[in-house]
């Protein structure tokens, strides 16, 4: 039950920094961190003067949400008046790990970054906190660093969502297959969405599949075709598991003959094909991603310690869209 | 030294050996009817031969695999990477490799993209400066490789790298991914659809057989066609005969680039999206088709006509796969697996052929 | 008939980084002679070829092919100029037919339906069998089968009569007798005996002193990059020649 989170005249940064200053509007808190501690130990320490915060994404820089969230971070450097240097470590784990010690060696004032892998960025994280480097995640989380806070979506409860918006609506019963289409199987994001579907479907007897169509935007249109005339009698919904295995659905389902609304379909809405899916139809509710707050709060909430505030507190940025409010949306999808 | 003679023998296959029947007394104690000695000879044999078993196993185990539902949409896709084979094919034949396709395939549409929708001009123009901006990254290629000696491997690798950096970059500057003009006289020529009956098959379909007819005749039936075989089969041996081969080289390499932008535009604006992720490891893919269908990676000799059927095979396993129901993550596995069973046939199968030219000679 | 100076090269010059492949070197192929090219490993032969066949350029010296100066700017010069080169591994593409191969840089062509080019087949197949049957090859060598399936006698055979049926006046042979047998060495110099008696002048480089002695009219010895040896054949010896290669004889012009 999330209002439209924007202002009038659309999002406004300045207001956006009010409210989240105020710990307040649009913010979902999910429970302090058991590192508070930690946390307040930073906080007295890093309100030296350094003004430089990096920010690493696990990502490429070709995927769109990387390059909007790439565009928050560095408005929010403009808003704050502070340096922030942002990377891309395109999968390459080695390479993130030496974005993060060269950022530690730098004294930085605050490090945000995403894992690629829970475990892996173990290590670089404990040594960031103690050098009394905050470090905050954001897209997706490992709370085995021990960072000081996580913003982003929680893909297990993203999964828990769709799934049940099917349940509730009595849109999936026992003995049905749900068609899970994402881009690369084995993914995390994948994995932790499917764990969030499976903890709703399983008790209820409702079966699903998980199916890779690939990472090019005409293949992964070709296989979900294959799939569908295959499978579009037997599956009961779907769940589209990434961003383009979901802007795709309109036109797969266009071609095989599959009418609005004939097959119930959720799943992630960050790309305007998808929005415009909502509007026609063929998409039942879709879940936004807000990938320029993940790129503008954490350099808020790092300044926000550097300044002596307190932060530690994680901030879930996701909100399910329908027919009904897809409007405010597709306004700045377009734009 | 050149390749071993005698790995590549047939007789009377593809182009670069015979064009015109030949009349083969059979060996003693065997009798083949002239006609099939030479059908079965031929490279494309194997590749055809597998394309109806494989046609055949998925068919009977799934009758929807020649609906014309699903046929439309095989036929939807895999022109667009048919189109890049076939650049491919020539470029091979001449001994070079392209990998900067894929990247080629996924920057141009995006240039054609924000030139029709920024400097607001018809998107027929787009498209050929388009198409320009492709034949330009072909001869920058073209020269690397001839005139400074390197590589083509090494060439197409950089410049794949570059081009999928720049489709990134230029696209965080300019994020709009679809095109805001419509109704050119461009686009059904692109990306048009004819329907007979409940088949649907796409402008690129067209594009795709008028450019298979046309370079197979060009590799079989010209002097061009000769040129870029003994390019590709002896360079020296060709340029000691005063054929410029570094003319020929840069002009496929030119060849190569135009046909991947083509591809790129036509399937962007056929999915309706521009985006850096297009194209990822088409270069591979096209590759295979090639090679499978005949195309030998060491240059010397292409087949046209078994690139087509390399596409259609390599198409119709990954569409089959999902059809028979394969568990879904396992798709990638059983393409590959099959892909891998259909090279070793082929490797043994010309054992067999070079076995028996010896003993017949 | 008096001997025509059939190419001449004066003076030519070589280098290649600090290494002096070729030092004023002169080197001369009447009409209808075949000249014995020979030398060490490294004495200069095939730079002095490459000079002739266009595929290098000289730093310093001139040629004059029938008494008119030439400068090759590439190959297509030099086989303009009516000389064609026989390299090792370097003439035939094994992959293509003995047909396209005969042809190869130099296929005929007409047009169809009036714009459309295409090979002339019917052309190609017809001289191939010529050739072929001129060769005493058409028996067992079939226009349509690929070069790889030919043994190595028959292709230089292939290669030589490619030459001649282009109407070169100069064939220069690179070591054309390495690695072929008793039989097919023996077709090679017979062929090279036949282009001479059709009028060709052959420049024939090679190893092997003895085929040297079975076809040669004259024999030129490099050695460190110069010509350190210049005779008939008849004149001079087995031991002579050798002695002229490793540097034990002087210099001998005669």
């Amino acid at each position: 039950m999330q209002d439209t989170p924007f202002e009038q005249g659309g999002l406004s940064r300045r207001k956006l920094l009010g409210a989240a200053g105020a710990g307040g509007l649009g913010l979902a808190v999910a429970g302090i961190s058991a590192k508070t501690a930690t946390a307040q130990k930073i906080v007295a320490k890093a309100a030296s003067g350094s003004q430089v915060y990096y920010w690493c994404s696990h990502g490429a820089p070709n995927d769109q949400i990387w390059v909007i969230a790439n565009q928050g971070a560095t408005d929010a450097a403009r808003d704050l008046s502070v340096t922030v240097h942002t990377s891309f470590a395109n999968a390459n784990v080695a390479l993130q790990e030496q974005a993060i010690t060269s950022a530690i060696s730098a004294g930085a004032a605050g490090i945000a970054t995403s894992a690629p892998e829970p475990k892996v960025l173990d290590a670089v994280v404990k040594q960031a906190m103690a050098a009394n480097i905050p470090v905050i995640m954001f897209n997706s989380d490992d709370p085995t660093t021990g960072r000081v806070a996580y913003v982003g979506a929680d893909l297990t409860n993203a999964g828990v969502t769709w799934a049940q918006y099917l349940v509730s609506r009595k849109l999936v019963k026992r003995g049905d297959t749900v068609w899970l289409p994402v881009e690369v199987a084995g993914a995390s994001y994948q994995v932790l969405e499917t764990q969030g579907i499976a903890s709703v479907f399983k008790p209820l007897g409702i079966k699903y599949q998980v199916v890779e169509a690939g990472s090019t935007p005409a293949g992964s249109i070709a296989q979900m075709r294959s799939y569908l005339t295959a499978n579009k009698g037997k599956i009961a919904a779907m769940i589209g598991l990434g961003d383009q295995v979901m802007s795709n659905t309109a036109s797969v389902f266009k071609a095989v003959g599959v009418k609005p609304g004939q097959i119930p379909v959720v799943g992630w809405g960050n790309e305007l094909l998808t929005a415009q899916a909502v509007q026609s139809g063929y998409v039942l509710a879709a879940l936004w991603q807000y990938p320029d707050s993940q790129g503008y709060l954490p350099i808020v909430l790092l300044k926000m310690i550097s300044d002596g505030l307190g932060a530690g507190y994680n901030v879930t940025t996701t909100a399910l869209y329908n027919k009904a409010t897809v409007g405010n949306y597709i306004k700045y999808l377009q734009s | 030294m050149d390749t071993p003679a005698l790995t590549d023998t047939d007789t009377d296959s593809h182009a670069g050996a015979s064009d015109h029947p030949v009349h083969n007394s059979p060996a003693p104690g065997r009798s083949r009817s002239p006609v099939l000695n030479r059908l079965f000879a031929r490279r494309e044999a194997l590749p055809f031969a597998l394309l109806v078993a494989a046609i055949l196993w998925f068919w009977s185990d799934n009758h929807t695999f020649l609906s014309l539902l699903n046929i439309s949409g095989m036929l939807a896709y895999a022109p667009e990477l048919g189109i890049m084979a076939l650049g491919m094919t020539l470029l091979l034949t001449a001994g070079q490799f392209d990998l900067s396709v894929g990247s080629v395939f996924s920057f141009i549409p995006i240039l054609v993209f924000i030139i029709a929708n920024n400097l607001h001009v018809a998107l027929t123009v787009a498209v050929l400066v388009g198409l320009a901006a492709a034949a330009v990254i072909g001869l920058i290629n073209g020269i690397l490789v001839t005139k400074f000696g390197i590589t083509s491997f090494l060439v197409t690798l950089a410049t794949q790298l570059i081009l999928a950096g720049a489709a990134v970059y230029v696209t965080a500057g300019f994020p709009e991914a679809t095109l805001a003009a419509t109704h050119s006289a461009i686009e059904p020529l692109l990306v048009g659809t004819v329907n007979i009956g409940r088949l649907e098959l796409y402008a690129g379909l067209f594009w795709f057989i008028g450019l298979a007819l046309i370079l197979d005749y060009v590799l079989r039936q010209t002097s061009f066609g000769n040129w870029i075989l003994a390019t590709g089969g002896n360079r020296e041996a060709a340029r000691s005969r005063g054929i410029r081969v570094d003319r020929v080289t840069i002009g496929l390499f030119i060849l190569t680039a135009v046909l991947g932008g083509l591809a790129g535009t036509i399937s962007d604006i056929r999915v309706g999206s521009a985006y850096p992720t297009a194209g990822q490891g088409y270069e591979l893919q096209v590759i295979a088709m090639a090679v499978i269908g005949g195309t030998s990676l060491f240059g010397g000799s292409g087949t046209i006509v078994g690139t087509l059927i390399g596409v259609i095979l390599l198409q119709a396993i990954s569409n089959g796969v999902v059809l028979v129901g394969f568990p879904g993550l396992a798709y990638p596995m059983f393409v590959g697996a099959i892909i891998l069973v259909a090279m070793l046939l082929q490797s043994g199968l010309r054992q067999i052929n070079i076995g028996l030219e010896r003993r017949r000679r | 008939m008096t001997p025509t100076t059939h190419v001449k090269m004066s003076g030519i010059s070589k280098s290649f980084g600090g290494v002096e492949a070729l030092s004023d070197v002169d080197f001369e192929v009447e009409a209808g002679e075949i000249v014995g090219l020979l030398g060490d490993n490294g004495a200069g032969k095939t730079t002095l070829i490459k000079i002739l066949s266009g595929a290098l350029r000289p730093d310093a010296g001139e040629i004059t092919v029938r008494d008119k100066p030439v400068h090759f700017r590439g190959t297509r010069d030099a086989i303009a100029a009516g000389i064609e080169t026989i390299h090792q591994g370097a003439t035939l593409v094994d992959q293509l037919t003995v047909s396209r191969n005969l042809f190869l840089g130099r296929e005929p062509t007409r047009r169809i339906l009036g714009f459309l080019p295409r090979l002339d087949w019917p052309t190609m197949r017809e001289e191939s069998r010529t050739l072929l049957s001129q060769m005493g090859l058409h028996r067992t060598v079939d226009p349509d089968g690929v070069i790889a399936s030919l043994s190595g006698g028959e292709r230089q055979s292939v290669a030589i009569s490619r030459a001649m049926y282009f109407e070169s006046d100069l064939i220069i042979l690179d070591e054309p007798t390495n690695n072929l047998g008793l039989d097919e060495t023996r077709r090679v110099l017979s062929f090279i005996r036949e282009a001479k008696a059709a009028g060709r002048s052959i420049v024939f480089i090679t190893h092997n002193v003895f085929h040297v002695f079975q076809v040669v009219d004259r024999i030129v010895v490099l050695r460190h990059g110069r010509n350190v040896g210049n005779v008939p054949a008849a004149e001079t010896s087995v031991e002579e020649v050798e002695r002229m290669i490793t540097g034990v004889e002087a210099v001998a012009q005669r």
